[in-house]
Parts: structure tokens; C-alpha cells; sequence
């Protein structure tokens, strides 16, 4: 007897849940004239453009991208289930081995570079003046209005061998010149290097939103209680910005570990091994060079970061702890 | 905007400590670190070969304008091809997530909830492994070298960040508003176009900015689908330059600058709103 009372309650909140009626309505009888009313229908017909654009354009290909990580295709053939051979071509594949290095150099460097982000936000958030501190803003901001690649493509043309202006000038200084794009050892410094000064505008904005909800009381009471600058940062600003850390951690590690978008406007066959990212690898079995796309391999690593990455915020986000 | 004086008056001046040029220092160094690249792209853009070659890092004279007039003349196409995609992209997108944001916070109807949490799920995960079936429903559907193939995968992935947003602000409004008119006999597009869209509008120009500013410097997407180079946008019409200039680099770098250009003036024409909107789409998830 109290089973069926139990398993009609569940029933009752899912219909509840699934028809989007209250308990007094739902306890009257469903009436589905009026359920499908004028109203509900206009509500349908509202949320349909936004709903099945994303089930066509967003969801299907990450569906797709599941399913047929189990087949073998390319450009004009029909795909073949396979099980899971895709996944042990990737994992026994050298160069995907390589390729861990690779991000995992990336990775490391990307989290260590999320430090410079945190200590300018807090030293604008400490500049007086309030135009002063608009004018760092701003300046900060262009970043995001301007497209990354121009950033990227002037690097690579003022690092060049030949008619880089770096070399020129280290030649005319008596140095030899440097091979930055062209050596496989010394590529993946060169991508880390020239995001100098290492200050993601966008996250900047995400600790600066953090800082400024935090009451004026706080930073009144640290005055008054003599703390210091460098405490003020490790038992006040840091530990209260610690959700917008979260936040930027899971965005660091999402994007270090699917990276391959700026290794893509960097690569050169001379440096391939030093700059193959599983990203890339994903990238370039789909939109070879030269030969036939496999795409089965690209979805199945594409399925493997996908993966990995969604492990490594969960965790991440479980583990680091809120202030709250 | 009020108008402030510029120098405030000598008492109340603020007196400068060692710390304020500590931090200040600091702010200045990255700033011109982060903005060093911009400048030899402004001071580059200018010069002939030999300026290039030997006098990179200063400015230099004579001023070769003709570099952005031939330029130009290889960008114009783009521009007007990432216009067009970035138009379309933002107004299909916005109409599509402001009536969706709208229904979800204030009609009824069943399926509601459920259709919304599909909606949010995908906020929360990872986009790296719809790229390239992406490409291959797109290269089903037949939309490649289309206008289609940057709008509709905008509209489509845009939805689950933006459909929230547009729904918590709705639900922020006094619900009374929407009922009233409702009872004078409006219909629901009546509702949604006369009272619901005026108030979006704040979260309509910021979401505006945000998707034009996505479609201006997406580059990989449009890179695979756009492989005709008369349909090429802005940022794959630069990253193919270097082949296109040969050894005429102040060409390929006023190409960069002009890129770049417009964002930049809009930037400064409309600095208040930019900010606001760049500050709300960073806090997406």
C-alpha cells in the first residue's frame, strides 16, 4: 500500500514536472484543452526556433560525435563499425604519445601563467581613483576587441629567421640568430612567450566582478586592523575571489587540454613534433595536409578530450574549495 | 553622463604615496607589453621594405600610405563578408534567444522544464568534439561556402548561454506588467514585441556586441567551412595574407591593422557599452 502511494507521488511530480502544472491543477484532473491552450502553444512555438536550432546545430554533432567514434570512414566511403579500433590506433599511435608531452608542457605553463591574471586584477582593484582604474580597463580590454590571430600572425612575422625583426636586431647586437619558429625543442616557448604580459583580459574581468561585490565594510576593517599588502592578498583578496579562481581554473584546463587553434596558426612541417597537441592531431587527421581524412580517428580522440576535459573540471571543481 | 571637471581643485587632490607608483608602474608595464605587438603593427603598417628590414621597432618616415590602399583593395571583400555573416548571425541569434527567454520565464506550457534543462546542460560541456562532426552535418546539409554555415551553427550554439541569461532577466521584471497586458486582450506576440522586447534591450545591445564580436574573430570554424576564398571572413582572409603579399610586408601588415580597425573604432565611439557587454560575456560559464 505504500509503495503504490510512494511510486504515484513519483508519477504525480513527474507529470507535474513534464506537463508544467501545479498540484491543485494536476489534483482537478488534466485537462488537456486547456493544457494545450492558447498560451502553452504560443509558449511552444516561442522556445522552437531556439530549441531545435540547438538540437540540430549543437547537440546531434556531439551526438554524432559519440556514436561514430566506433566507425572507420573518409571523404567517399560509407562508415564501418569497427568497435573500438579507433581507440587503440590512438593509443598505440607515437605520434599521439608525443602529443601528451606536448599538452602537458602547455597545460603546466597555462596554470602557472593564471598567477600574473590574479596579481594585476588585485593591484587594479587596489588602484585609487576611480578613472585611473577605468583607464587601465579599458586599455586591458582591447585585447578582447581585437581579433587573437593579429596578435599571433605580428609575433610570427616579427619572430621570423630571415626578415624576423628580433633576429636582425640580435644579429646586429653581435648574437646568431634564433630559429623560434623553426625549431621543434624551442616552438613551444615561443607560443608560451609571446602571450607576454600573460594577462587574459577576460579573466581579469571575471576576479575584478569578484572583488567588486565584496562589501567596502571588509576592506575597511583590514585597514583598520593594520594588515599588511602582501596578507591583505593570501587571507582577504585571494581567499574571497576563490569561485572566480574555480571558474578560471575549469576554463585553463577545458582549453589547455582540447588546445590546438593557435599551435594550428604556429605550425610548420619543420616543427611538427614539437608543437602536435592531441587537439591538433584531432584537427589534422580530419583536415589533412595532403591524403584522405580519417575521420573515425578524429572522433574518437575528439570523443577522448572531450572526456578528459569534462573529468578535469568536475574534479577540479569538487575539489578546489568555495569560500562559502 | 554628467560632466565632471578635469583637474579637481588643489585641496582636494590626492597625494601621491611610494604604493600608488608601485601599482601604477605595474599597470603601465603590462599595458605597454600588451599593447607593444599593436604598436609595431600601427608603426609597420607604414613602411616600405627597407624601413621594415632596418628600422623595425621606431617609427619611420616617409609614411607609406599606400599600403592600406592596396590592402584594401585584397581585405574589402572580407570586410564585407564578415559584415554580412555577423549581421545575420546577430540578429537571427538575438530574436531566437530573447522569444525563447521570454517564454521560458513567463508562459506555461508542458515540457517546459525539461526542454529548458536540455537547453542548460549544454552550457556545461566541453564544445572539442563537435568540430568535426559540425563539418560533416554541415557538408551533409550542404552549406558549405554559405552564409548558412556560420549563422545557423551560431544560432544553434549560442542558445544555451543566452536563453538564460535572457530568462533570468525576464524573470527580474515585475510579472504584473506582462499579466496587465494580457487582460486588456493583447496576444503573446503582441506581448512579447510591444512590452517584453523594450525591456531586453540592455541585454539585446550587450548579447548584440558579444555575437558580433564572436563572429568577427571566430577563426577555425570558417576556416574549414568557408574554403572558397570569395567567401572567406576577415580572420582567414589575414591568416592567408603571407601568401598573398610575398615579400610585400607593410602590405600584409596593414592588412593586420585593417582587421583589426573596426572593432577598434567601434570600441572607441561606444566605450561604456562595450565595457558593459564584454564585462557580462566574460562571466559566461
Amino acid at each position: 500500500m505504500a509503495r503504490k502511494i510512494a511510486s504515484e507521488a513519483i508519477r504525480d511530480k513527474a507529470l507535474r514536472m513534464i506537463l508544467d502544472i501545479d498540484a491543485d491543477t494536476l489534483a482537478k484532473g488534466i485537462q488537456w484543452r486547456r493544457l494545450f491552450g492558447y498560451s502553452a502553444l504560443m509558449g511552444l512555438l516561442f522556445i522552437l526556433p531556439a530549441f531545435l536550432s540547438n538540437i540540430v546545430f549543437d547537440w546531434i554533432p556531439m551526438l554524432d560525435g559519440i556514436a561514430k567514434s566506433f566507425f572507420q570512414w573518409s571523404r567517399y566511403t560509407t562508415p564501418v563499425f569497427v568497435g573500438l579500433e579507433n581507440f587503440r590506433l590512438i593509443l598505440t599511435d607515437p605520434e599521439f604519445h608525443a602529443s601528451l608531452g606536448n599538452m602537458a608542457f602547455f597545460l603546466a605553463a597555462n596554470l602557472v601563467l593564471m598567477l600574473p591574471t590574479i596579481l594585476c586584477s588585485v593591484i587594479l582593484f587596489r588602484i585609487r581613483g576611480k578613472r585611473t582604474r577605468f583607464v587601465y580597463r579599458v586599455l586591458l580590454c582591447l585585447q578582447m576587441v581585437i581579433p587573437g590571430l593579429v596578435f599571433t600572425l605580428m609575433w610570427i612575422f616579427v619572430l621570423g629567421y630571415d626578415f624576423g625583426a628580433i633576429n636582425h636586431l640580435l644579429e646586429r647586437l653581435g648574437f646568431s640568430r634564433v630559429m623560434f619558429l623553426g625549431d621543434p625543442a624551442l616552438i613551444k616557448w615561443t607560443i608560451v612567450l609571446t602571450g607576454i604580459p600573460f594577462v587574459s583580459a577576460n579573466s581579469a574581468l571575471i576576479y575584478l566582478g569578484g572583488l567588486n561585490g565584496i562589501g567596502e565594510s571588509v576592506w575597511e576593517a583590514a585597514t583598520l586592523d593594520g594588515v599588511g599588502p602582501v596578507r591583505r592578498f593570501t587571507r582577504l583578496e585571494f581567499p574571497l575571489i576563490i569561485g572566480q579562481f574555480k571558474l578560471n581554473l575549469i576554463g585553463v584546463l577545458g582549453a589547455s587540454i582540447t588546445a590546438y587553434g593557435q599551435q594550428l596558426v604556429f605550425y610548420n612541417g619543420s616543427v611538427h613534433r614539437g608543437i602536435m597537441t592531441p587537439g591538433l592531431l584531432m584537427y589534422f587527421k580530419a583536415f589533412p595536409n595532403t591524403g584522405a581524412p580519417e575521420y573515425g580517428y578524429a572522433y574518437a580522440l575528439g570523443l577522448l578530450l572531450f572526456v578528459v576535459a569534462l573529468t578535469v573540471s568536475l574534479l577540479a571543481m569538487k575539489f578546489v574549495k568555495s569560500a562559502e | 553622463m554628467a560632466a565632471k571637471p578635469d583637474v579637481l581643485p588643489l585641496h582636494r587632490r590626492i597625494r601621491v604615496r611610494p604604493s600608488d607608483l608601485v601599482k601604477n608602474g605595474y599597470m603601465v608595464l603590462v599595458v605597454v607589453l600588451m599593447l607593444f605587438p599593436l604598436y609595431l603593427m600601427l608603426i609597420g603598417s607604414l613602411k616600405n621594405l627597407d624601413q621594415i628590414l632596418d628600422r623595425f621597432f621606431v617609427p619611420t618616415l616617409p609614411l607609406k600610405w599606400s599600403n592600406y590602399a592596396k590592402a584594401f583593395g585584397y581585405i574589402a571583400p572580407y570586410y564585407l563578408n564578415t559584415a554580412y555573416y555577423a549581421v545575420l548571425s546577430c540578429v537571427a541569434t538575438v530574436l531566437t534567444s530573447a522569444v525563447a527567454g521570454y517564454a521560458f520565464a513567463i508562459l506555461r506550457f508542458p515540457g517546459r522544464r525539461i526542454l529548458y534543462m536540455i537547453l542548460f546542460a549544454k552550457m556545461f560541456l566541453p564544445g572539442v568534439m563537435s568540430l568535426v562532426p559540425s563539418f560533416l552535418l554541415a557538408t551533409r546539409l550542404g552549406i558549405l561556402n554559405s552564409s548558412l554555415v556560420i549563422v545557423l551553427f551560431c544560432v544553434g550554439t549560442s542558445q544555451p548561454f543566452w536563453v538564460f541569461v535572457m530568462r533570468t532577466f525576464v524573470e527580474q521584471q515585475p510579472r504584473d506588467l506582462f499579466e496587465s497586458m494580457r487582460i486588456d486582450g493583447a496576444g503573446e506576440f503582441q506581448i512579447f514585441l510591444r512590452l517584453a522586447f523594450p525591456l531586453l534591450r540592455p541585454i539585446v545591445s550587450l548579447m548584440s556586441l558579444n555575437v558580433i564580436l564572436f563572429i568577427w574573430n571566430d577563426f577555425i570554424w570558417p576556416l574549414v567551412t568557408l574554403t572558397d576564398p570569395a567567401k572567406r571572413t576577415i580572420t582567414v582572409g589575414i591568416y592567408k595574407l603571407s601568401t598573398a603579399a610575398g615579400l610585400d610586408y607593410g602590405m600584409m601588415i596593414a592588412g593586420y591593422a585593417l582587421a583589426a580597425l573596426p572593432l577598434l573604432v567601434a570600441f572607441f565611439l561606444s566605450m561604456k557599452q562595450f565595457m558593459a557587454g564584454l564585462t557580462a560575456g566574460a562571466i559566461k560559464i
